[in-house]
């Protein structure tokens, strides 16, 4: 079965037994939200932590607050609570290192934080993460068992 | 300092013009330094520019997930900001073969070392075109090489954009060995000060 793709500043859904995948994440954090009783979920791959101006924003999942939410909707759409969800998050890497760690503000790391303040106030508990370092990561998240498969070009494949 | 465009970026025709002419004075200054320092006959394509939106940066290499190789230069002065240089795998290990004429894999201190001062080389080249026409001091910091998936090097900095706009601008070019062959496309993704340059540059040349 062909995975779900989900591009940069994008979210997607998908249904048990689909599978989502993200490719090169950097900086960027995939967040995976999931209901097992409702056999749903749904993945962003967000680029920055905040959106500042709501009114501007034309794609919701480029940022970790809006993306949060926006998969949130997604589910109530279909009448799954966030009590019924768990998080599953991956990313935040700080690419460029040394003197030049400020390029990019430590982005990686905001975006983390972004993520996890989000989730923490709808009260979504994070299962798993694997955040930080400076290595890529590309992120599988499969329904069958509800693992994050997180692969680096050098590492060995991390199953959270 | 000039004004930092807003989001979208607004490039009319005459400014994509503009601006491949000024990449293409780059480009040629690029071409005879790479010149100097291989002693080969490479030559820097004339950019194309390419307005793009972030999901569709992806197709410039083929994918994310593919190994690349980045030499990402930061420029100071009246203005900041970044160049990126980013090959694919195949098109760093023939880069290499240029540089070092050795052989193996894109690796190691000397091969980094290479790549620097290629960095160096076509930074300074389009750093140098910019200043003059745009009438602004601008330095080239010591460029940092980078390895790892190309979504990852190049969704770090696009991060930076993202908080200005939702599209980007990418500046497209082809290196090409002695018989012609295309060796690497790099790309600059100018970030906002870099553009502010780029457009303050077309303006200066528009009104003479």
């Amino acid at each position: 079965m062909k995975p779900v793709v989900v591009g940069i500043s994008d979210f997607r859904l998908a249904r048990k037994p689909q599978r989502l995948v993200t490719y090169g994440l950097g900086s960027c954090v995939a967040i995976a939200l999931y209901s097992r009783r409702d056999r749903l979920a749904g993945m962003a791959h967000v680029m920055l932590p905040m959106a500042f101006d709501r009114s501007q924003v034309r794609q919701p999942a480029k940022y970790a607050d809006t993306a949060v939410e926006a998969i949130l909707d997604a589910f109530a759409e279909r009448d799954i609570k966030a009590e019924n969800l768990a998080a599953k998050i991956a990313g935040g890497a700080e690419m460029f290192p040394g003197k030049y760690g400020g390029i990019g503000g430590r982005i990686g790391a905001r975006n983390v934080l972004a993520a996890l303040k989000t989730l923490d106030h709808f009260g979504i508990p994070v299962e798993a993460r694997d955040v930080g370092g400076d290595r890529g990561r590309t992120v599988e998240f499969h329904t069958q068992s509800w693992e994050m498969l997180v692969r680096t070009l050098k590492d060995s494949l991390k199953v959270i | 300092m000039t004004d930092i465009p807003t989001a979208p970026y607004q490039l009319t025709r005459e400014d994509i013009k503009i601006i491949q002419e000024i990449c293409s004075i780059g480009a040629v200054q690029a071409g005879r330094a790479l010149k100097r320092l291989t002693g080969l006959e490479v030559t820097v394509g004339n950019p194309e520019v390419r307005s793009l939106s972030f999901e569709e940066v992806p197709s410039l290499f083929g994918g994310f997930h593919e190994p690349a190789l980045g030499v990402l230069v930061p420029f100071r002065g009246d203005e900041e900001g970044k160049i990126l240089l980013l090959f694919s795998e195949e098109g760093a290990l023939e880069m290499e073969q240029i540089l070092l004429r050795g052989s193996g894999k894109a690796d190691g201190p000397l091969v980094d070392s290479a790549f620097s001062e290629m960095g160096n080389i076509l930074s300074g080249a389009i750093l140098t075109v910019l200043s003059r026409l745009a009438e602004r001091v601008l330095i080239n910091s010591p460029p940092i090489i980078i390895r790892d998936m190309a979504g990852a090097i190049l969704d770090s900095t696009l991060a930076e954009l993202g908080a200005h706009s939702e599209d980007v601008v990418a500046l497209v070019s082809r290196i090409s060995d002695p018989s012609g062959s295309g060796l690497a496309e790099t790309v600059i993704f100018p970030d906002p000060g870099g553009l502010s340059l780029f457009l303050e540059a077309a303006k200066r040349l528009r009104t003479g």
